[in-house]
């Protein structure tokens, strides 16, 4: 060895000969991109990132190929040099087929992690799932009741037989440890009015305690809730599980003032002056109207108004026979509700046909098993009217015509065909509009509702911010109603700071180009069927109907979930570059490569969808472990590691040394607890000296929840299996059988001759 | 594992007094004898060679020469030169596919043909050009191609 | 008299066996023999024979077959020399205006005999070179100006000398026969043809740096060179000229031949030492160059057939008559394989500094059907095409690498009106991104987005930004391809873009190929005045896209129709064209 010095970006550094340039400048402390490169195995090449300039070489080099030399002038970036690595980034990206984050992750508004919750779950640690549940979401336990679930229209699992029961796995952890209050921070000094206690505010109040803020909720109604209380009837959402969660939030600091209405007891600048900022989440409160003649007769009512007035306990009459006009949830929840009440007959009239229908398909069968009549492709005409008091409601029928721009098909009317039905009451619900005169301080959208800022939630008032069903496109689901006052109370905290705020996620992979094959052969379980009360029994009355899952159902359900989502998505050294370029902005795409997850081993899983072929483990499987079980086959855009004849790592020559694992830069190869789910979430790493066997190597040893996951050696060529998976085994299984992948390969392994004779040590581990 | 084949190769081997560096050497005359590169006489090879069968496969798998699937009895090579392209060799390609009703590298149901692109065959002069076996056909067109079959086929029923 | 059959490769795909057999039925019953030599080059009138008189004077007859083979072999021995499948004086000026080194013996010497490569002054040059020894070997290489004739242009005495330099006991000279680009066939014609020439340059290339081993990385494709080459080695030990101490000097020396098993990227000097170790022929980053550390980890002189072939001469003549030759950077001659759509097609050995016009119109007689020409394609995947206004350019390394192509190997493709460019620009994509090795990600993702980018655009399916996606692609790739197959792989691209931008342009925005020839973006029909209505053209065609009534015009069904062309083939009346856009 000898030292040198070398200029690096015009900065005098010492270099070792014998290390590669792209060595010396990392000692260096100069960042430099590179993912194939690690110096205990031969340079490659293959990634090009670690592009330098060397005075005097016209051409870019290699930083891990290149060997230093005294008064080498060596510059790392140039915009030549920085477009490429952003070009061979983009280029990795279109040929990188995997989802960083599983698609359920995408597809929820409140973006709650759960992959990691579903599988905390089928691990049987419910506690921490739902810390996990809560760190995203402040009612699971409402909404693992009521929530239309987008999370499982985008589950892979429905590719097979049907997407994981998310929202009841939700709703049992939420129910199991209903008592759970995340921490707060210290109190920062800084106080928000939250005006409304609906979901929004609700969500925005929780998080801004979270963060340490005074919050006080100004609700207009007795309790707060919002629609969950006054819209959501309680068959569905038992009132003392809304109490109990909002208790919860009371608990973490929040105060709320009952009866204070927007407007007539307090305004938005009176708040102002008292608060640092204010948060607007009054929701939609007008049931929309019938708009044609007769709309305002007696026995016409709004959806959201007639279960309000149930909810609220106040006596309504309905008559024997009722009708209710919509297809959403809310017209389900208004004849559901309406057959509690006694009603007779109870017709659903809807203008195209139930494939169109926006409710859920589950809650239209419960609808019809309680014996609610459907009545599809009629329109309302006019009310039919006696004395000013409803008497029928004259349909006109419909027939589909062309799709429209949703790509649903629009109804076109008959000519000349019409019917009467006659009823007692007819309910609109057709949907809900913001009350404008309550939010009349602040600048409103044409539809009447407050124009917000689609991502900081900023309204046109400086300092106040508003969210949910109030702003914009009006009413939505009440998980957006959620995500919207989680994200403003973001929005606010970077406010009050004097932050820019930041992207609500930051970018991730995405495999866009999902090829459903690869999940043939995995195993079919059918979804768990939530069970329901008796239709006959439960039409009598406003006891919640679905029962909560079972702790074995639970896990059951749990364990179906395809874990999508990448293990690596926490330590890839991919991603972070793949950010720091921008690989999305050059959108290149093209074929991409479709390969079978391997997870036949119980400590390794090969994800070849995700390699990008640095050749890494192929490397360290030949010069560190001598296995030379994996190699490069084929050739070009084709090129994969493999075991020969492609064999599953636990059928091949393998002797998990885990060498591949700990060097692979991306999720292609990952390593995994022996529980039935791999848990992937933010990890704490320490040093740990491995007690397999008198070497007594030093690792780093990688834990979650206080449970080791991950080991890694601090020197790369001590990769043994009883170092890299012997305490991962210990502590995560009893599984006798996982000791031959511990023990039983070392026979074979060529890297440390001591552990050998380890067998015996080994054992006591694993006692 | 056929102890014919083992010996074969064996033989193959001992040829050689660097079986590692001459890889490609035992390989071409494996291919020779099996008519591919078998899963079985990778593991021959291994077994005699020590050679780990994931280098034997990489190697195998990377060059063009070698077939990891067995060929038919006519074996087409198409050329993929430039004066086979710039002169309509892609109607050979597209002819074959459609006449014989296999891809590239397969190989017809009765065993028959197997067709592959492969590099310029040096023909240029008579592009566009395919070689079926050992023998070069030249100036071909779908036609041509077709007749060509053809008259194998027949030949092959007349045995 | 003598009767000298062109029997390399495209000699017996043309049919040499049957002239031979036609040959032999005549002459068989007299003193007269047929002499097997290698193609001389000739390759648009194969098979050849050469009747060369007891004066030494010399027919040349081409295109023959067994019939006008022993037609021409009765009237030889008659005495007199037919006329009939005589080369014509434009065919015989192919010949004579060429300066043939490499190609000297081609066609000339008897491949399979080194007393016929002896009696014509062979291994002269190796005497010589033992008496002149390494300094002066290099010293002479030098004077010559002999730049790599592979590809790149690299000083071949730079490389000689520094692994001359290196210290080592053990060294090695290795000749890249892995001629891979589509298009060039030089390599093969002089290992065919002249299999000595090239073992004595390797063999002078041995003294100089100090190796005792030549190794010959050949093509497994090529067969029959392959067969000579060994046959050439065996004879060369034979007499001696191999082994310990050849003709005392000292000097040991021995070869072996390694059979390639197809791979492009083997052509490059890293990746074939990959594969003379047995290994995947994945390239590795230089340095250490294998003048250093190649071989077995040994200082290696890798160079090319040609570069070889060219080293006897200018040992026997000197460099300075080598240098006389040529340009101010680019000394001697350089072969060239000229194919496409030349009339007179074959290898054409030429002084360098020659404009490609020449090489084209003067020596190979212009274009087929006298049309016109649109461009000249040099250095297959790893160069450009050359546009008709451009072909005045002269012929050395430095003048082709400013149009944007480079010199290569010498395989020059020549291209009409007919031949698409952007059509030309995906074969060669498509070429590369086969052949990459998969390493690093410029290449092996860039060269296959490059390929799918262009693929859209012939489909018809281009859109707007395309073309600069291309570029930059192309750019990234040049910059960050970890070897030679990589950096040069977007030249093809580049230069059609760049000179025929308008043909991308039409493909992209009009959906038109103005060549019509990409086959989603043209449409047969039938020219209702010239169908005569045989219905010969819907018998034929393999989709029934086809139909009309005896005597009455035909009509082509669009939607059927999938371009095979076989309806133009049959038709006798040219009734049938192709329109350039989609009906």
């Amino acid at each position: 060895m000898s030292i040198v010095n070398i200029f690096i970006n015009g900065k005098e550094c010492k270099a070792d000969t014998e290390k590669t340039l792209l060595d010396n400048i990392l000692d260096n402390g100069i960042n430099l991109p590179h993912l194939c490169h690690n110096k205990e195995v031969e340079s490659y090449g293959g990634c090009g990132l670690c592009l330098v300039m060397v005075e005097g070489i016209n051409k870019p080099l290699r930083a891990c190929s290149t060997t230093v030399n005294e008064g080498m002038r060596v510059t790392t970036s140039t915009p030549a040099l920085e477009k490429s690595r952003k070009v061979s980034l983009s280029l990795i990206l279109s040929d990188h087929s995997g989802d960083c984050k599983a698609p359920c992750f995408k597809a929820c508004p409140t973006h709650q992690d759960i992959q990691a919750y579903v599988g905390l779950i089928a691990n049987g640690e419910t506690e921490e799932a739902i810390k996990i549940i809560k760190k995203d979401n402040p009612l699971p336990r409402s909404i693992g009741r009521v929530c239309p679930h987008p999370c499982e229209e985008a589950c892979r699992r429905n590719h097979l037989e049907g997407a994981v029961s998310i929202c009841s796995l939700k709703r049992f952890a939420g129910d199991e440890y209903s008592d759970y209050i995340p921490e707060c921070a210290e109190k920062n000094g800084k106080k928000v009015a939250v005006i409304g206690g609906g979901p929004a505010g609700l969500s925005c109040a929780y998080f801004l305690l979270l963060k340490g803020y005074s919050v006080d909720v100004f609700e207009a109604e007795a309790k707060a809730g919002g629609m969950l209380r006054y819209g959501i009837p309680a068959y569905r959402l038992p009132k003392d599980v809304l109490d109990k969660e909002i208790e919860n939030i009371s608990k973490m600091g929040a105060h709320f003032n009952y009866n204070k209405k927007l407007g007539r007891d307090f305004t938005i600048e009176s708040l102002k002056a008292e608060y640092d900022a204010v948060f607007v989440a009054t929701g939609a409160w007008k049931s929309s109207s019938l708009r044609c003649d007769g709309d305002n007769a007696l026995g016409v009512i709004g959806g959201i108004d007639m279960l309000y007035k149930v909810a609220n306990g106040e006596k309504i009459d309905l008559g024997k026979n009722v009708a209710v006009v919509g297809g959403g949830n809310t017209a389900i929840d208004a004849v559901r509700t309406a057959v509690r009440l006694g009603a007779e007959n109870v017709t659903l009239i809807y203008r195209r046909t139930e494939s169109e229908m926006p409710a859920e398909k589950d809650e239209i069968k419960d609808a019809k098993e309680e014996g609610v009549n459907f009545k599809f492709l009629v329109a309302p005409l006019n009310v039919v009217t006696e004395n000013g008091k409803v008497k029928g409601i004259n349909l006109q029928k419909m027939e589909l015509g062309e799709p429209d721009s949703s790509g649903r098909r629009s109804p076109v009317a008959i000519d000349g065909e019409t019917e009467i039905l006659y009823c007692d009451t007819i309910i609109s619900a057709i949907g809900q509009q913001v009350v404008s005169d309550d939010v009349k301080e602040l600048e409103l959208t044409k539809k009447g509702t407050v124009s917000a800022d689609e991502k900081s939630f900023e309204t046109s008032i400086d300092g106040v911010f508003a969210a949910g069903d109030v702003i914009n496109k009006g009413p939505d689901i009440a998980v957006r109603a959620i995500a919207g006052g989680k994200n403003a109370a973001r929005s606010i905290d970077c406010y009050l700071n004097g932050i820019v705020l930041t992207p609500e996620l930051p970018q991730y992979a995405e495999n866009k180009e999902f090829d459903a094959d690869v999940l043939c052969g995995t195993e079919k379980v059918d979804r768990v069927k939530v069970s329901l009360e008796n239709a006959d029994v439960r039409k009598n009355n406003f006891k919640e109907v679905a029962s909560v899952l079972t702790k074995e159902e639970a896990i059951k359900e749990a364990s179906r979930c395809l874990e999508c989502g990448c293990a690596s998505v926490y330590d890839c050294q991919l991603l972070p570059l793949m950010r720091e370029y921008d690989s999305w902005e050059m959108n290149i795409t093209g074929k991409t490569r479709q390969y079978k997850k391997d997870k036949s081993h119980p400590f390794i899983v090969r994800d070849n969808n995700k390699c990008i072929l640095c050749g890494l483990c192929v490397r360290v499987c030949n010069e560190i472990s001598h296995t030379e079980n994996l190699g490069l086959f084929g050739r070009g855009f084709g090129t994969i590691p493999m075991s020969a004849f492609d064999l599953p790592l636990s059928e091949s020559k393998c002797v998990s040394c885990g060498a591949c694992v700990n060097t692979c830069p991306t999720g292609a190869l990952t390593s995994r607890t022996p529980t039935a789910k791999n848990i992937v979430l933010p990890y704490l790493e320490r040093k740990y000296i491995c007690k397999g066997c008198e070497n007594a190597c030093e690792f780093t040893r990688r834990t979650i929840n206080s449970k080791t996951v991950k080991m890694m050696p601090c020197d790369l060529r001590k990769s043994c299996s009883v170092g890299v998976f012997g305490l991962v085994a210990v502590e995560n299984s009893t599984d006798e059988s996982l000791i031959s992948y511990v023990k039983g390969d070392l026979r074979n392994f060529k890297g440390d001759k001591n552990a050998l004779n380890t067998l015996e040590n080994i054992e006591k581990i694993l006692k | 594992m056929s102890c014919e084949l083992k010996s074969k190769i064996k033989s193959i081997v001992e040829k050689y007094s660097n079986p590692s560096e001459s890889l490609i050497a035992v390989l071409q005359e494996v291919q020779a004898l099996v008519g591919y590169i078998s899963e079985e006489s990778v593991k021959c090879i291994t077994e005699i060679t020590g050679i780990a069968s994931s280098r034997i496969l990489g190697v195998a798998s990377f060059y063009a020469g070698f077939r990891l699937k067995p060929i038919g009895k006519y074996r087409i090579m198409v050329c993929m030169g430039t004066a086979c392209h710039v002169n309509g060799g892609e109607r050979v390609a597209d002819t074959l596919r459609r006449v014989l009703g296999i891809e590239a590298g397969d190989i017809t149901e009765d065993g028959l043909f197997s067709w592959e692109e492969v590099a310029c065959l040096g023909c240029c002069s008579i592009s566009p050009a395919m070689m079926i076996n050992d023998t070069a056909y030249g100036k071909l067109t779908s036609e041509k191609v077709v007749e060509i079959l053809e008259s194998i086929k027949e030949q092959e029923a007349q045995k | 008299m003598r009767f000298l059959l062109g029997y390399g490769s495209c000699g017996i795909a043309s049919g040499a066996d049957f002239v031979l057999e036609g040959l032999n039925e005549v002459l068989k019953s007299t003193e007269y023999s047929v002499e097997k030599v290698g193609c001389n080059g000739l390759c648009f009138a194969e098979p050849i024979v050469e009747i060369i008189d007891d004066n030494g004077n010399s027919t040349l007859y081409g295109r023959l077959d067994k019939e006008s083979a022993k037609v021409l072999a009765e009237g030889v021995l008659k005495g007199e020399m037919p006329e009939g499948n005589k080369f014509t004086d434009a065919e015989l000026n192919f010949l004579n205006s060429q300066k043939r080194i490499v190609l000297s013996g081609c066609g000339k010497v008897n491949p399979e005999s080194i007393d016929s490569y002896i009696s014509m002054g062979g291994y002269n040059a190796f005497r010589k070179a033992l008496e002149m020894g390494s300094d002066k070997i290099i010293e002479e290489i030098k004077a010559s100006g002999l730049r790599g004739r592979g590809g790149a242009g690299f000083p071949t005495h730079f490389k000689w000398q520094s692994a001359k330099n290196s210290q080592s006991d053990e060294k090695y000279v290795v000749c890249n026969a892995d001629e891979g680009d589509p298009g060039a066939f030089m390599d093969r014609a002089v290992l065919e043809g002249d299999p000595h020439r090239v073992l004595e340059g390797m063999m002078i290339a041995g003294i100089a740096i100090g190796a005792k081993m030549g190794i010959i990385y050949v093509r497994a494709e090529y067969p029959l060179a392959v067969k000579r080459l060994q046959l050439a080695i065996n004879e060369l030990r034979e007499k001696k000229l191999l082994g310990k101490n050849i003709l005392n000097s000292g000097f040991d020396f021995d070869f072996s031949i390694m059979m390639g098993a197809g791979a492009f990227v083997c052509g490059e000097e890293t990746a074939l030492l990959a594969s003379l170790g047995g290994n995947r022929g994945m390239p590795v980053t230089k340095p250490p160059f294998p003048a250093q550390k190649g071989f077995r980890k040994q200082p290696t002189n890798i160079n090319n057939v040609e570069t070889f072939a060219n080293v006897s001469w200018i040992i026997e003549n000197g460099g300075s008559s080598f240098a006389e030759m040529g340009t101010e950077n680019s000394k001697g001659t350089k072969v060239f394989a000229l194919a496409g759509r030349v009339k007179r097609g074959g290898l054409v050995e030429v002084p360098m500094g020659i404009t490609i016009e020449k090489i084209v119109f003067d020596i190979c007689g212009g274009i087929i059907d006298d049309a016109d020409v649109k461009a000249v394609q040099m250095g297959g995947p790893s160069g450009g095409c050359i546009p008709k206004d451009m072909l005045s350019t002269p012929i050395d390394y430095e003048s082709i690498a400013k149009t944007g192509a480079i010199m290569g190997s010498g395989g020059m493709v020549v291209m009409d009106e007919n031949t698409c460019m952007v059509d030309m620009a995906k074969f060669f994509m498509d070429f590369t991104s086969k052949e990459s090795c998969g390493k690093c990600v410029p290449c092996r993702i860039g060269t296959t987005r490059m390929l799918e980018i262009l693929e859209r655009i012939v489909d018809g399916k281009g859109t707007e930004g395309d073309i600069d996606t291309l570029m930059e692609l192309a750019e990234s790739i040049k910059t960050g391809a970890l070897c030679g197959l990589g950096n040069s792989a977007p030249n093809p691209v580049l230069t059609t873009i760049k000179y025929f931008k308008d043909e991308y342009l039409a493909h992209i925005n009009e959906k038109k190929c103005p060549a019509k020839k990409c086959t989603s973006l043209i449409s047969y029909t039938i020219d209702e005045e010239l169908c005569k209505g045989c219905s010969l053209c819907s018998r034929k065609c393999p989709n029934n896209a086809i139909s009309g009534e005896i005597k009455k015009p035909f009509s082509i069904n669009s939607e059927l129709c999938i371009r095979c062309g076989q309806c133009i083939a049959t038709c006798k009346f040219g009734a049938i064209k192709i329109e350039s856009g989609v009906k």
